[in-house]
């Protein structure tokens, strides 16, 4: 069994990657730790893990992803390769990422607290298991019972429209479209959404098939003139992202 | 010709003489997954693909009425579900005009192949405009006829075989077979399944989500046309060995991907206003 040196997704500085002792590549790769100028971060540090963050554990092999204490994390596995948008415990605001490897897992927190992220690769013993600490944050969460609260958007976003080409629509995709409780959550925050097949005579008269720019499914942010929510000009779709927390993102942060 | 009834209803999906064909095909869309796929996203998704009976509850299952519609109530409730899906509004759209437009002006039944058409093509009108006893062409008003346009699917497609539309499903979209309703059909196995039938198919329905039972089957989780009394709170389960592989052989299944914007509706701007 090949052992497993840890390469730290991230380092946007110089200077702040740092590599587990083995030498070879690694299969599995997890976020790195948060930028800091002083000290040297290692790959022990805490990192902690809020709502906002896109944490990532993009892996060539199947894994076995766990936290510890049970419950303080919900994983949830996606087909790779994938693009990302939104923020990463390694990185500075809103930035892209493509993550390249098949197995992609997405750790989020599902309580407040410390834990334990158990990364085991598939058919891997004691000795190939990665771990690392995290301080799951939540913030402030309503009492039980009440649907949490809806994302608040951009002042201008009037609109999400989804732009697909439903022929080709995939299991990932239809995850985040197919949340309609999500999109109920949306709209009840004041944001409508639509979703449109690019064949449609719908999306190509209104131009979203133009805004998508061949990104398919794509995401197009309207106000309620249709204008860019962000800058006032023409809107610029961008690629669906894998999850609906992204979607928030976007619509928090704009393209 | 008189249709067969059961508990009052009127069994009108008719077995075509031809098979169905001119049609977009499952296999021509999208990659089909593997049994061992479906079933691996079913259990991380809990055992069921959807959970729509939550989101479908009460007020939107369908009552046919004593007349052989059936089949313009399924296509009319994939219609108004795939509307919904994709952001519209909920407008409940009339299996009696989409019957109206099938059955040639007397009742006496319809295709599954007739109801894509009828969808995709024409469009149906909401149940404000037409009653559930207007099923005749000459009973439907102008206005009605006028509003069908603004409710029609868009890119709807056939699906031949299990894994086919079980992938229609999971991805996301609501579908119509035909069932075979014989004695025993309105009791409910402890899957939810009514007894078997595995007749050529005399009634239609519509599917609108995917579960797994503990044995690694296949359920079809599909509303009744016969109000929230009959089965599970109007719905039921289907097998595909048990209630659908022969009902396959000689009625179009098929699928529908999505719906046009109603012009009168709230849709958003155009892009760049």
């Amino acid at each position: 069994m090949r052992g497993h040196s840890v390469i730290l997704l991230g380092g946007l500085m110089l200077g702040v990657v740092t590599a587990a002792p083995a030498e070879s590549p690694s299969a599995v790769r997890l976020p790195g730790v948060p930028v800091l100028p002083q000290p040297m971060p290692s790959p022990d540090a805490v990192v902690t893990l809020s709502e906002n963050l896109n944490y990532v554990i993009d892996s060539d092999v199947e894994c076995v992803v766990l936290g510890s204490p049970k419950g303080r994390l919900k994983i949830t596995f996606e087909k790779g390769p994938l693009d990302v948008r939104g923020e990463f415990p390694d990185g500075q605001g809103v930035e892209r990422r493509t993550y390249k490897g098949p197995f992609l897992y997405f750790v989020e927190p599902a309580a407040d607290g410390a834990c334990e992220l158990l990364v085991i690769p598939k058919g891997g013993g004691e000795k190939d298991v990665i771990r690392r600490s995290l301080l799951c944050k939540l913030g402030p969460r309503p009492p039980p019972g009440p649907k949490p609260d809806p994302p608040t958007p951009l002042k201008s976003v009037a609109w999400v429209v989804v732009v697909e080409e439903t022929g080709v629509r995939s299991v990932e995709t239809v995850r985040v479209l197919g949340d309609v409780a999500y999109w109920k959550r949306l709209e009840a925050s004041g944001v409508k959404w639509r979703f449109y097949d690019k064949d449609s005579a719908d999306a190509l008269s209104k131009g979203y098939v133009r805004a998508a720019g061949g990104v398919y499914p794509s995401v197009v942010l309207l106000d309620a003139l249709g204008k860019n929510p962000a800058t006032g000009g023409e809107p610029v779709g961008v690629k669906l992202p894998a999850t609906t927390a992204g979607v928030d993102a976007l619509v928090k942060g704009g393209p | 010709m008189s249709l067969p009834e059961f508990n009052g209803y009127p069994l009108g999906c008719l077995v075509p003489t031809v098979f169905p064909t001119g049609f977009a095909q499952a296999t021509d869309v999208f990659p089909v997954m593997t049994g061992d796929e479906i079933r691996a996203e079913l259990t991380r998704r809990g055992m069921v693909a959807w959970g729509r009976r939550e989101t479908f509850g009460d007020e939107w299952v369908k009552d046919q009425g004593p007349f052989g519609s059936c089949n313009g109530w399924s296509t009319s409730a994939a219609d108004e579900k795939t509307r919904f899906l994709r952001g519209g509004a909920w407008v409940k759209l009339s299996g009696a005009d989409a019957y109206s437009q099938m059955n040639g002006g007397t009742d006496n039944g319809s295709t599954l192949a007739d109801g894509l058409a009828v969808c995709r093509d024409n469009g149906i009108a909401p149940e404000e405009l037409v009653r559930v006893d207007q099923i005749y062409t000459s009973r439907i008003s102008a206005e009605a006829k006028a509003a069908r346009v603004r409710f029609r699917g868009f890119e709807p497609y056939a699906a031949d075989t299990e894994l086919e539309f079980a992938t229609g499903l999971l991805l996301g979209y609501v579908g119509i077979v035909a069932v075979h309703v014989q004695r025993g059909f309105d009791t409910l196995d402890s899957e939810g399944c009514p007894s078997s039938g595995n007749g050529p198919g005399n009634h239609s329905v519509h599917v609108d989500d995917l579960a797994l039972s503990p044995s690694g089957t296949l359920l079809f989780d599909s509303p009744n046309n016969w109000k929230v009394s009959w089965g599970d709170r109007g719905r039921c389960h289907y097998k595909w060995d048990r209630h659908l592989r022969e009902t396959v052989k000689y009625h179009r299944f098929w699928l529908l991907r999505s719906a046009v914007d109603d012009p009168k509706g709230d849709n958003p701007p155009k892009a760049g206003g």
